[in-house]
């Protein structure tokens, strides 16, 4: 008897101790390099929550709803570039991260989401906080997997964080039943699962550099249309190697705002529907599109068939179905941004070397002029109250491009994307793809943990603010200081915007008269914030001072911007950029000096 | 409740695409032969992708392979060139997809599944009926 226990015990000194589910779970975000998840327990992941009870190196954020650590994730990946993750409980805690997974698929943000569903042996039965979150998810992630065999959890997540960071970036979900956290692993994993389908290619193949650099030396107005692509892969370098190598223009999508400098004197700002006349221009003018890491998206192109008619088109990126998806190419260039930018860069150095003489000195000048003669601008109010883009230009200017900026969707993220100068990748965080109203809070709460040193603003509309803002408890609590902007025009403002000039000024439920409820200076009280109001432009600096100033806690200031104003320029939905609009009733000629 | 049941097509005639945006002139059918990973939910998720696109599905068999992990899936899709190249790609994409073929002999793929149903299960009677 006693030899037997002896045994026993010496084995028990070789192996590592018997664990759970959620112990092997928990050591493999550990192994995996997670120090910050966003979530909210619940019965079903119960066991996994016992198992992260003082887990070393882990902090977990609870958040006050499920959608506020899928946004939160998604800022700490943007900003930092790892992966993000949050974490819920069966059905309801899990169908609300069904918005951020989506978001983050459209905008290729690498994220792990594990959620806790009901035993095994009740799945299918309609038991209490039961759904089908891995088939829920299934068009909105890049993978969903399903765990009930407590052998396969570490495999499989470990597994999930390789999916998303590899290749094209994006969301994977891992839901877990109870009964696999609760029971003990018996025969562990092989460290990931085996993924036949799985091999993502990262680098073009010689001839197709070769023949974009042709069409490069050959073309007379080329442009550099650069996508968030270029931010994920870390590619803003070699983007402004080759910009600077080639004297080409560049145009920087919503999602790769400070992809390359808005200073250099090359870049031509952000195409698109509420982009600038000479990005616009420069597209439509060309003979040769590069793109990098971007996906020619129908906020950039307008209507396609009349998207930039007489332009060949490079088109770089890591998922091979994006090429060729919305335009035809010439030249299709598979693999990672780094080392495709990279090769075009030795690949054209070298053509050049040995006497090519590409000639883009016409069509610089051209698309210089535009720039000089459409530059971003926006009327004053005549009555004197404050211009929401005056606002959010001087939080640019005084929190500078080092600051984070998320933004939520509507005019207030078109006129972020405008008016605050990027300088450099992850600094601008938005909701592209998706266009999610309340990502800016609960994004800017996840940069500020990526980030502790960095100042975070977020850019919120009062429409926007009210669908997350409680997660201001959560920054209150967890002392989380971001800084919050609430543009508030007491109004749906892009809806009202489109109401007026194509629904004859009929204001269907875009208003709010009830404007001063909430009270968003007694909200952000309540929730343990600082709270400050600004209504006139004179006050405007020294309340994005005052809110500066404040480190102890999250500040919230209540900007009452005048409600008419609109976002210039505007490409209206479904129509040619041709057809580019650069104030109310005013077109620019692209042709004239031709 | 009001659709006259006696219209219905007969059972092994190709039922038409429902789909309005696609261009008749340009659609022709298509097989693919689709290796995908033997786990539970890779028929829904690869389902769902031809859903999205707005794509019907013609015809669809999922058998065993030689290595039980791996499952073919063949499948019949009424689509121009283009619109099959796309929602190929994205079929590529999935994680549990392992490789792709078109079939391009429609006559010799009829023989053969005709050959396979003379001591098979009838599902795949029906898909050669389809080539019919």
């Amino acid at each position: 008897m006693s030899t037997v226990t002896r045994t026993a015990a010496a084995t028990d000194t070789d192996r590592p101790a018997p664990r759970t589910g959620a112990e092997s779970l928990v050591e493999t975000l550990q192994r995996v390099g997670v120090e910050h998840i966003f979530g909210l327990p619940g019965g079903a992941v119960l066991p996994l929550y016992d198992a992260l009870y003082g887990a070393r190196g882990l902090r977990h954020i609870l958040v006050r709803h499920e959608q506020g650590a899928g946004h939160a994730a998604q800022g700490y990946a943007a900003a930092t570039g790892r992966v993000g993750v949050c974490m819920a409980t069966s059905g309801p805690g899990a169908t609300n991260l069904v918005t951020p997974l989506a978001d983050a698929n459209m905008d290729s943000v690498p994220m792990v989401a594990i959620t806790g569903n009901v035993p095994s042996a009740a799945m299918g039965s309609d038991a209490f906080q039961e759904a089908d979150i891995r088939s829920i998810t299934m068009p909105v992630t890049k993978h969903s997997f399903l765990v009930t065999d407590p052998n396969l959890i570490a495999d499989t997540v470990a597994s999930a964080f390789h999916l998303a960071q590899t290749g094209r970036p994006g969301p994977v979900l891992v839901d877990v039943s109870k009964d696999a956290l609760a029971a003990l692993v018996t025969q562990p994993g092989r460290g990931e699962l085996v993924l036949p389908g799985y091999r993502p290619q990262t680098e073009p193949t010689p001839e197709s550099v070769r023949d974009a650099v042709e069409l490069m030396l050959r073309s007379r107005r080329p442009v550099l249309y650069v996508g968030g692509g270029t931010v994920r892969a870390g590619a803003h370098a070699q983007v402004r190697a080759l910009a600077e190598l080639t004297g080409i223009p560049v145009v920087t999508t919503l999602m790769a705002r400070g992809a390359f400098p808005d200073s250099h004197p090359q870049h031509m700002g952000m195409p698109g529907m509420h982009g600038t006349v000479s990005a616009v221009a420069a597209l439509q003018k060309s003979d040769l599109i590069i793109s990098l890491g971007a996906r020619f998206d129908d906020r950039v192109t307008g209507a396609r068939d009349s998207f930039a008619p007489h332009a060949k088109v490079i088109h770089a990126d890591i998922d091979p179905a994006e090429i060729g998806k919305n335009r035809p190419v010439d030249v299709g260039l598979l693999g990672d941004a780094r080392v495709v930018v990279d090769q075009l860069v030795t690949e054209f150095t070298m053509r050049t070397a040995q006497g090519a003489e590409p000639d883009y000195a016409a069509w610089v000048t051209r698309c210089l002029m535009w720039k000089s003669r459409y530059p971003l601008g926006y009327d004053e109010p005549a009555d004197g109250s404050l211009a929401p883009q005056h606002v959010i230009q001087r939080i640019g200017a005084i929190a500078g491009p080092d600051a984070i900026y998320t933004s939520g969707v509507g005019q207030h993220q078109m006129w972020a994307s405008q008016f605050i100068g990027y300088e450099r990748p992850h600094a601008w965080l938005n909701s592209g793809g998706l266009g999610t109203m309340g990502y800016a809070v609960p994004a800017a709460m996840g940069a500020k943990i990526g980030c502790p040193d960095s100042t975070v603003w977020a850019i919120d509309g009062d429409g926007c603010f009210q669908m997350t803002n409680q997660e201001l408890a959560t920054c209150a609590v967890e002392g989380i200081p971001i800084k919050v902007a609430v543009i508030n025009n007491a109004a749906l403002g892009m809806v009202r915007q489109w109401q007026t000039l194509f629904y004859s000024e009929r204001y269907s439920n875009s208003g709010a008269p009830s404007a001063q409820v909430p009270d968003f200076v007694m909200l952000a009280q309540a929730y343990g914030c600082a709270g400050l109001r600004c209504d006139s432009p004179a006050d405007v600096d020294a309340t994005i001072e005052a809110a500066m100033a404040v480190d102890d806690r999250p500040v919230v200031v209540d900007f009452r911007v005048h409600k008419d104003a609109m976002v210039w320029p505007m490409v209206p939905a479904g129509t040619s950029n041709d057809a580019i609009q650069y104030a109310r009733d005013l077109a620019p000629d692209f042709d004239e000096d031709e | 409740m009001t659709a006259p049941t006696t219209d219905l097509p007969a059972p092994d005639t190709a039922y038409p695409s429902t789909t309005p945006t696609r261009k008749v002139s340009t659609m022709s059918r298509h097989a693919l032969s689709v290796l995908v990973e033997n786990n539970p939910g890779v028929l829904a998720r690869v389902s769902v992708l031809f859903a999205r696109r707005s794509f019907n599905i013609d015809h669809l068999v999922v058998g065993p392979t030689e290595d039980p992990k791996v499952s073919r899936m063949t499948i019949l899709v009424n689509v121009s060139s283009e619109q099959l190249h796309k929602v190929t790609s994205q079929l590529d994409k999935l994680i549990e997809v392992i490789h792709i073929e078109e079939l391009d002999d429609a006559a010799a793929i009829r023989e053969q599944l005709w050959a396979i149903n003379d001591n098979g299960p009838r599902p795949v009677g029906a898909m050669a009926a389809a080539w019919g």
